[in-house]
């Protein structure tokens, strides 16, 4: 048995698979490709890091967030390319995002021996694991168990005082379809969607990392 | 059958009975014939017949001794062996000629020594499921049912009767706990130390329980569990009508995997018990005490609405009192005028007491400002339960404010939980109180605390 990490495309589909919400990725190359895809995305955009090894991609300075324009998307086409050298692994361009306004939130789940599927919620971006504001279930959720998820966080405050209402709702269902994939892939030994950005009008996937056995 | 072989045997077998003093195969013995190796109180002996098994003596304590279970001519409902473990599947087949269904192997030497106890374990395992024998162990302390004076373990001696089930996954734990029972007068309606769990395991025990019409609340030590989608099945239907509270040891992990995401490290196994748990409708205590505390008072009374009143003579006993509410999501409820109104009217009321909940009734307060306010608040509906403090002051009349408890909870059928603070001079009303199973806490906390098992 192999434990590895899916790359971007193959989590992904995956999500999609399951109808979850994704923020498209673009892949740029060079630094031609990535003004072309950034033109076609419309500004602002996020560039990111390519490499199945670095898990931590803010801390590695491998994320550009909220890129207004072309300079600045050179700048943080350097940038990257830097951090790969320092790093010592080889540049392979950069992933393009579009860039969503609102509130990082945390959806997560494993394989437990004894429980099976353990679905978690939590306030997201990288404060996850210093400020540990989760909640779990143990899978399959109802309608019921997801919202009780999503309030009984800090997060859910965060969420509740700016309007984000239908944004809640979605999240919800970001978490009732996370319940069901788990179910359904048992191979699906972890997965972090991290962060789920969530504002008032949608609740979408901008990062996934999902480790496999097989 | 297994419940009635376990629970009401009316013939057991010791195999490996022994009379050295030292030995658990002695200890089994005296525990059935006596009722317990340490007299605590006056404990009676298994009603039912006593073999023991030992091919070397001719008697244990007085009881004629079987070379082995096949020359003992009488049916035998229960066994229980203490043999060596690489004798014990010999003694099992033995015990299968003999058509025993239900088995309590003490011995250890199992699984819980690595793969070769392991190996030994599924052996008998397997064996017993092709007779289908049950096996209660091995590598464990035994069963204990108080009220059938049936004491199937080396435990030192047998608590009292009582309506609370512990199952635990230790034995050693178990033990201290029974000594604790017993100082406290504490009762069971059933102890059993699982073991290994090579086969009966913590869910078929919560199955007994809810059988059980003894049990009304349930306790559990635990350390980790055989088969966790099984325990949330049988767990989430019991506790709908027996409340279960668990205490789960192992909170912490060593380390965390190399390869592993946010998941895999925030989503430590405690935390994903605890899930589980909940959607079981179990509750989770911290320490042990507060799971026997919790347990016996769910055994008490019914959950209860959350609309909580404090009575106490001290101002600072009820500020911390309100603290601990907040803390632990007690709601106190607002004193509405027509209650404050026949408070006033009593005329026992001092002129400066705080007419607030909780309600301070002043350091000067008699038995009859106690009655009064207890039993006002708890004629009030929207009350559901109490909390009663008692300060010691020159004038305070400890007994009779146990009393006055006494008898509203009698009167009201509502609960009321006691926090009577002090030692020395206050050891006299708290025995009052315990005597007739209302709690009482040596600290608003503890007090308060179970008060929340109670709302929640």
């Amino acid at each position: 048995m192999e434990r590895l990490f899916l790359d971007y495309a193959e989590c992904f589909n995956l999500l999609k698979k399951y109808k979850l919400p994704v923020v498209d990725l673009e892949l740029a190359k060079s630094k031609e490709e990535l003004l072309k895809k950034a033109e076609k995305l419309g500004y602002p955009v996020v560039l990111k890091i390519i490499s199945r090894k670095v898990v931590h991609k803010t801390d590695a300075g491998g994320v550009k967030l909220n890129i207004q324009n072309e300079t600045e998307a050179i700048k943080a086409f350097h940038e990257i390319q830097n951090v790969t050298k320092k790093l010592k692994i080889r540049f392979n361009g950069v992933y393009v995002q579009r860039f969503i306004p609102g509130e990082l939130m945390y959806v997560g789940a494993k394989q437990d021996p004894q429980f099976g599927p353990v679905i978690t919620f939590g306030l997201g971006g990288v404060y996850v694991e210093v400020l540990r504001d989760v909640s779990y279930r143990i899978a399959p959720l109802d309608e019921e168990s997801a919202l009780e998820m999503i309030k009984e966080t800090k997060a859910y405050r965060v969420l509740s005082c700016c309007r984000n209402k239908v944004g809640i709702k979605l999240l919800q269902n970001i978490l009732l379809k996370v319940s069901k994939l788990m179910v359904n892939n048992h191979q699906v030994q972890e997965l972090d969607l991290n962060p789920v950005i969530v504002n008032k009008n949608y609740s979408l996937i901008a990062d996934a990392r999902i480790l496999i056995e097989k | 059958m297994i419940y009635k072989n376990l629970f009401k045997p009316k013939s057991i077998a010791v195999i490996g009975a022994s009379r050295d003093k030292n030995s658990v195969g002695y200890g089994l013995v005296e525990n059935l014939k006596s009722g317990s190796v340490l007299k605590a109180f006056v404990c009676k002996g298994f009603r039912g017949d006593i073999y023991p098994v030992n091919p070397n003596v001719d008697y244990i304590l007085g009881l004629k001794c079987y070379p082995s279970v096949l020359k003992i001519k009488d049916e035998i409902d229960l066994a229980i062996i203490a043999v060596p473990a690489k004798i014990v599947l010999k003694v099992l087949q033995e015990c299968a000629r003999k058509k025993i269904n239900v088995v309590i192997i003490i011995s250890s030497g199992f699984a819980e020594l690595g793969n070769k106890g392991k190996k030994m374990q599924d052996e008998i395992v397997s064996f017993a499921k092709t007779k289908g024998i049950r096996i209660l162990g091995p590598n464990c302390l035994g069963f204990i049912r108080p009220a059938a004076n049936l004491n199937a373990s080396f435990a030192p001696s047998t608590p009292l009767a009582g309506n609370v089930a512990f199952i635990s996954q230790s034995g050693a734990l178990a033990d201290s706990v029974i000594d604790w029972a017993i100082q406290n007068e504490y009762g069971f309606s059933f102890l059993v130390s699982y073991g290994n769990q090579a086969d009966l395991d913590v869910s078929d025990f919560l199955e007994f329980a809810m059988k059980d019409e003894k049990t009304k609340g349930i306790a559990i030590y635990l350390e980790w569990l055989k088969n966790g989608r099984r325990f949330m099945e049988v767990a989430k239907r019991v506790s709908k009508v027996k409340p279960i509270i668990v205490i789960k040891a192992g909170k912490h992990e060593k380390g965390i995997k190399a390869v592993s995401s946010h998941t895999g490290s925030l989503a430590s196994e405690y935390e994903i018990y605890k899930a589980a748990f909940r959607q079981s409708g179990v509750h989770v205590v911290d320490t042990v005490e507060e799971l026997l505390d919790a347990a016996k008072i769910l055994s008490m009374f019914n959950k209860i609405e959350n609309n909580v009143a404090v009575v106490t003579n001290g101002g600072g006993c009820g500020v911390l009192a309100a603290d601990y509410c907040q803390e632990l999501g007690i709601n106190l409820v607002e004193l509405r005028d027509s209650t404050i109104k026949k408070l006033d009217k009593s005329g026992v009321m001092h002129p400066a007491y705080n007419r607030r909940n909780p309600l301070d009734i002043v350091g000067d307060a008699l038995a009859d400002r106690y009655r009064v306010a207890i039993e006002t608040l708890l004629a009030e509906n929207y009350i559901s339960g109490l909390i009663v403090i008692q300060t010691l002051q020159t004038m305070t009349q400890g007994a009779e404010n146990a009393r006055v408890v006494i008898e509203a909870v009698k009167k009201f059928k509502k609960p009321i939980i006691c926090s009577f603070l002090g030692g020395y001079f206050t050891k006299g009303p708290v025995r009052l109180l315990t005597e007739a199973g209302i709690p009482n806490f040596d600290d608003v906390k503890k007090a308060v605390k179970v008060m929340s098992v109670l709302v929640e």
